[in-house]
């Protein structure tokens, strides 16, 4: 079992004994992550990871998951794995990469780390209204590219999200390279343009790309329930929106493949919270 | 900097082309290609809106390209679907690429990085999408070795980013987001589906009946801020008053967007900001330009607070 702590992680949650409970909750715990997939200001901001480690490493591993980071906070993401890796190292046995930059710059300084390719590569339509769902081929074409610039040796693991009933995975994939999915959230989108960062903005100040914030996401997100009298299984968490998909079978035709179980619903109910209707 | 107009009606050509416009980009529709892949095989990004979208097929688009290299301008064909198969793309090389090549197509807008490779092959040039999500310049250079030379910027970026790749990576042209039709996510890493049936997932996230969850006791600054998004923000954009800024970072092209809207719009959008681009050749500083400047009709009254701006952070 994996558990994706990514984006939702912080010293609240872990002060008020809330993590200690859902990690308990599973058996056969191999590996935490840890970090975000979309948004530079919470990896750049991730104050927690002393406390975490001290209390929960217990021999489990962590992948870091590191976002794409705009050019503004290239050189402090930078600055922040090295400081990761350099207090926290020992915890880390892989990191989860979302850009061709930062798989360049982890080879280049990190080759002992294993790297995951992170969901953001992966780009198949996904459907959220229509009920309908398809067949759909996926093919990684990723991956020879990535195999044209000599890296294919340090690629562990693909990450994907459960866009499709069935998704089979050609010969494409190199020999030994692990497929893991995300569940029970498929994010469908997602931008720099965080919604929620913009609750305390003055109004000529809102909704601009990676702003600077107080972590509102930590305190807020939405669902999205009905549309032309349909219902949506919606979530905006952060600065992405996911589909909430509770059952899908994997046909994988090639390849085992390995859960990375998302557990926003059990944080959230964890929290008295005002709901409002809109 | 150049002016680079989308053109989806062959009748509008000399009128872009007298307005200002330097560039043209266009797609095209192949009933070849879903028959063969499917229906959800998108051979660019609005392929879902079918031919009001994509207006030529494929051999229509290359009569419409020799006819635009007869003139003497610029063009490029946009292949920038979220993803491509092996098969597609082998279909792409056999098909269309011998025909891209003889009608004289300056460059392949893309998002796949397997088709560009696949094009750069033929020593076409590319183009890399917003789809290509190039958000730093170390994304930019790892591109740049796969001959890709020309990159079009992600709409969510400030101008000070702009800026910092630019002066990273000088020797790429850089393509940015000008005028017309916002978008609160990125072009890059939205992946619902576009189309007839499909409601794209700004407007149901707008629109949507939805419950908010919070433990912050602000109700009323959560509901202002969500009705300032839905209703406010980038129903339309204008990225007019950055026009100094963008010139000074030396950016190549400024796109304007909307190969589904009004041509006659486009049209009034080409000739504002050409006459704009006139101007900022006689202005000293970009105060100086700012009190002179032309700002588009559609906009004017949108201009209130940065809500329709792409570059909000020049006067806001």
């Amino acid at each position: 079992m994996i558990i994706n702590f990514c984006d939702v992680l912080n010293m609240e949650l872990l002060e008020k004994g809330i993590i200690c409970k859902i990690i308990k909750k599973y058996n056969q715990l191999e590996r935490y992550y840890i970090g975000s997939y979309f948004c530079s200001q919470y990896f750049l901001h991730m104050d927690f990871l002393e406390e975490f480690f001290s209390k929960y490493e217990n021999g489990v591993k962590s992948t870091l998951v590191i976002p794409i980071f705009t050019e503004k906070d290239l050189k402090k993401g930078k600055e922040k794995i090295e400081e990761i890796f350099r207090f926290w190292g020992n915890c880390l046995d892989e990191v989860t990469v979302n850009d061709l930059g930062m798989l360049f710059y982890i080879n280049q300084n990190h080759q002992n780390i294993k790297v995951n390719l992170g969901r953001l590569f992966w780009k198949n339509s996904r459907d959220q209204t229509n009920g309908e769902c398809h067949e759909e081929e996926i093919y990684p074409t990723i991956l020879p590219i990535i195999k044209d610039f000599g890296l294919s040796y340090c690629i562990k693991a693909l990450e994907l999200d459960k866009t499709n009933n069935k998704i089979y995975i050609n010969a494409g994939v190199e020999q030994g390279c692990e497929i893991r999915y995300h569940s029970p959230f498929c994010y469908i989108t997602t931008g720099n343009i965080c919604k929620f960062a913009s609750v305390h903005k003055a109004i000529e100040k809102k909704f601009r790309p990676n702003c600077s914030c107080n972590m509102e996401c930590q305190n807020i997100y939405e669902r999205y329930e009905e549309r032309y009298g349909k219902n949506v299984e919606l979530y905006r968490i952060g600065r992405a929106i996911y589909l909430f998909i509770q059952k899908v079978n994997i046909n994988n035709a090639i390849l085992d493949y390995q859960s990375i179980y998302f557990p926003f619903l059990e944080l959230s109910h964890s929290f008295e919270r005002n709901v409002f209707s809109l | 900097m150049k002016i680079l107009a989308p053109l989806n009606d062959i009748n509008y050509l000399e009128k872009f082309i007298v307005a200002g416009a330097d560039e043209f980009y266009l797609g095209f529709y192949d009933n070849s290609w879903f028959d063969l892949f499917g229906k959800y095989s998108d051979i660019n990004r609005l392929s879902g809106f079918a031919k009001y979208s994509n207006k030529y097929n494929f051999f229509q688009m290359i009569d419409v390209v020799k006819n635009i290299k007869d003139r003497g301008y610029t063009v490029y064909v946009t292949m920038n679907a979220n993803t491509y198969g092996k098969d597609q793309i082998d279909y792409v090389e056999k098909n269309y690429l011998p025909y891209f090549i003889e009608a004289g197509v300056d460059g392949i807008i893309i998002s796949d990085l397997a088709l560009a490779k696949k094009i750069r092959d033929y020593n076409m040039p590319v183009i890399a999408s917003t789809m290509c999500a190039v958000y730093n310049s170390d994304i930019a250079k790892v591109l740049q070795t796969m001959g890709i030379e020309r990159m079009i910027l992600p709409r969510d970026m400030s101008l000070d980013e702009i800026g910092l790749i630019c002066r990273q990576t000088p020797s790429i042209e850089y393509e940015v987001f000008f005028m017309r039709n916002g978008c609160v996510f990125s072009d890059s890493f939205c992946l619902g589906m576009h189309g007839p049936g499909y409601e794209s997932l700004c407007v149901l996230s707008r629109n949507c009946m939805k419950k908010i969850y919070t433990t912050c006791n602000e109700r009323d600054k959560v509901e202002l801020n969500d009705h300032l998004y839905n209703a406010r923000f980038h129903n339309d954009a204008c990225g007019m008053c950055a026009l100094y800024r963008l010139n000074n970072m030396k950016i190549g092209a400024l796109k304007i967007v909307g190969r589904v809207d009004n041509p006659d719009a486009i049209c009034s959008d080409i000739e504002v900001t050409r006459k704009n681009l006139l101007l900022l050749e006689q202005c000293t500083s970009e105060s100086d330009f700012l009190n002179k400047i032309q700002i588009p009709c559609q906009t004017v009254k949108t201009c209130d607070f940065g809500f329709s701006c792409y570059y909000p952070e020049v006067r806001f």
